[in-house]
């Protein structure tokens, strides 16, 4: 019988057209690149069981549409997320300004408590490389992600990319669960002459009852 | 949130006389925040009078979290089987909703009914003209141009998974309308495997390949009720895995309906806004301008009001029987007393006597059954299709207590 998930984190996967984001999640969670495959995979939304320090986590991995007419969609799909991966092709500079502008729009929709990993993929095509490495690491750095060095192809840093963003969630929930109790311990009940007002107009429609 | 009614929102509104004595700039930053703060926890405390569906969606969340309590020890039996908590909290809303469903989505399309009446035509004049002529490819080939198919998609057959999204508009409990997205979004990824064989390309199924094919396929089946659909399942997809599969479905329907209204330039429809859509009879939302001007005394009226709530809030009379949620601590009631209370609370809807779903029992008699026999829904849970059919359901149950192979 399979572990019983105690967290489930939604992982938003962005970046342009041809970045390399889809070929980078299957490969991650098939362990297949593209070739010689003989039936169409469904790669728009993946799940991937993980083990961190015993706490069974399961990434729920959802790809975004790329595509510039469908841009101002992109937050129904980054709504709640825990963590998002952005993905650009080291051989493509273009690809690496849209990341900029991705992660703008993530902290403007979402906030600065979602976390980031900025993934610079096709270090198989080094000899092509148009974005210097030290460029995006420094990128990284000043928006306090993460930088990782992928390949969809050769596998190269998924692994690493995605149970270190996991790691990196599960420690921030446990940080906000610890506060909670806390918090719940020096109030036990609604205080006297307070009230609570339901957040309506702002509360995003989904309930997440079934996540973290 | 927590705000101490004392400080209350007495804020004057930016077009105030008073305001206009004020320079902005003269004001410090913090009171300013706090006054916009005011502003906003004000405005979104009225909007619970404009939604009693959130209101209603609480409640039912409250019976699920009570029932499932309730039931958990009897779950234990079937660990190695069904072993988490949001199985069991599913099960209960599709049989619950499903039982209310006849008056809940009357309501909720009353609310939608322009955006659906605007999407509807708007999607009916793209429909391609299904007749042998030249001119149909053309017109599908418009479709996908719209949608954003790319053109080595664009000979993919999208019968299969417009059929399944037929069964949107007949849906009768958000399960239902999940399972009908799962299996419209496997068909496209069948549709694209058979066509993968002439496009090698095509291996697999990202976003930038469904999200165009899926709207294309909604234009292709022109649902009647598809904002109606989407607030629906937004309000009572209460037990829904909103970080999975479920929340990814629902994610794309959403990105669907809001690419076709901006393709429409359907703004704002019928000139309201979204957030002033619901208003059902007996119910009247305060006049937004009017409660602007009547001052703080009104504002505090009101603020008196709210403090000590812990019911869901509404500032018009309420006249359907007061609802009591259960129960004193210690207390516990049975499934089928809450069942009873469930029932009853579709008719203040404006459902004329109760629940009808359709010549299938009402919640009553459907947790009545539930509640004497629910493994038999939790193992049928295996086959999640079965749990919106309520004649499934039943027949699931009759089997587990006769201990037929299988259950």
């Amino acid at each position: 019988m399979p572990p019983v998930v105690q967290h489930t984190f939604k992982v938003v996967v962005l970046g342009e057209g041809h970045a390399g984001k889809t070929s980078l999640v299957v490969r991650y969670v098939q362990g297949t690149f593209n070739d010689a495959r003989k039936a169409t995979v469904q790669a728009s939304f993946l799940t991937k069981h993980l083990d961190i320090d015993g706490s069974q986590v399961e990434l729920a991995i959802w790809d975004t549409a790329g595509q510039e007419r469908y841009h101002s969609l992109a937050p129904i799909y980054f709504r709640d997320a825990h963590a998002a991966l952005i993905v650009f092709d080291i051989t493509d500079a273009d690809s690496f300004t849209r990341a900029k502008s991705w992660v703008k729009e993530l902290r403007t929709m979402v906030g600065p408590g979602i976390l980031l990993a900025i993934a610079a993929n096709k270090q198989d095509l080094d000899r092509d490389r148009t974005v210097p490495d030290a460029d995006s690491k420094a990128y990284a750095q000043s928006i306090g992600a993460s930088h990782l060095q992928t390949s969809a192809k050769t596998g190269l840093g998924l692994e690493e990319a995605f149970e270190e963003m996991a790691a990196r969630v599960l420690q921030q929930h446990n940080a906000a669960a610890a506060t909670q109790q806390q918090a719940a311990k020096y109030l036990p009940g609604r205080r006297q002459g307070t009230m609570r007002l339901a957040d309506e107009a702002t509360r995003p429609p989904p309930k997440r009852s079934a996540c973290c | 949130m927590l705000i101490s009614p004392l400080r209350g929102p007495a804020s004057p509104g930016p077009n105030s006389p008073h305001m206009s004595r004020i320079s902005r700039h003269s004001m410090h930053s913090a009171p300013r925040h706090a006054a916009a703060q005011h502003a906003r926890s004000f405005n979104e405390s009225q909007a619970i009078v404009r939604r009693p569906h959130s209101t209603i969606a609480r409640r039912v969340e409250a019976w699920i979290a009570e029932l499932t309590e309730q039931l958990e020890p009897e779950v234990a039996l079937f660990e190695t089987r069904v072993h988490q908590r949001g199985d069991i909290a599913l099960a209960l809303e599709s049989v619950l909703l499903h039982g209310m469903h006849a008056g809940l989505m009357e309501s909720v399309r009353k609310d939608h009914a322009c955006a659906d009446r605007e999407l509807h035509d708007f999607v009916a004049r793209l429909q391609p003209e299904v007749r042998p002529a030249a001119g149909t490819r053309h017109a599908l080939n418009a479709v996908f141009e719209l949608s954003g198919v790319p053109p080595n998609l664009q000979g993919v057959d999208l019968r299969a998974a417009v059929g399944e999204l037929r069964a949107l508009d007949a849906a009768t409990c958000p399960l239902d309308i999940i399972q009908s997205l799962e299996a419209a979004d496997d068909a496209i990824l069948h549709a694209m495997d058979a066509l993968s064989d002439d496009e090698p390309g095509a291996h697999f199924m990202s976003a930038d390949d469904l999200l165009p094919l899926f709207i294309a396929a909604i234009v292709l089946t022109q649902p009647r009720f598809l904002a109606s659909t989407l607030a629906y399942v937004h309000a009572f997809h209460v037990a829904g895995d909103w970080c999975g599969q479920a929340g990814f479905q629902v994610a794309t329907l959403e990105a669907a309906i809001v690419y076709l209204q901006e393709q429409a330039s359907i703004s704002q429809p019928c000139g309201q806004n979204p957030a002033d859509t619901h208003q059902p009879e007996g119910i009247h939302a305060p006049d937004r301008e009017a409660s602007a001007s009547s001052g703080a005394a009104d504002n505090e009226a009101i603020l008196l009001a709210m403090m000590d709530s812990d019911t869901p809030l509404t500032f018009a009379p309420d006249t359907s029987p007061p609802f009591r949620m259960p129960a004193s601590p210690g207390q516990s009631r049975s499934p089928q007393s809450i069942a009873r209370a469930a029932a009853s609370k579709p008719a203040a809807l404006g459902t004329p006597g109760g629940v009808d779903v359709g010549g299938v029992p009402g919640p009553t008699v459907l947790f009545d059954s539930i509640a004497s026999s629910f493994a038999g829904v939790l193992i049928k849970l295996h086959a999640p299709s079965e749990i919106s059919n309520i004649a499934g359901c039943s027949s699931a149950i009759g089997a587990a207590q006769r201990g037929e192979p299988g259950f």
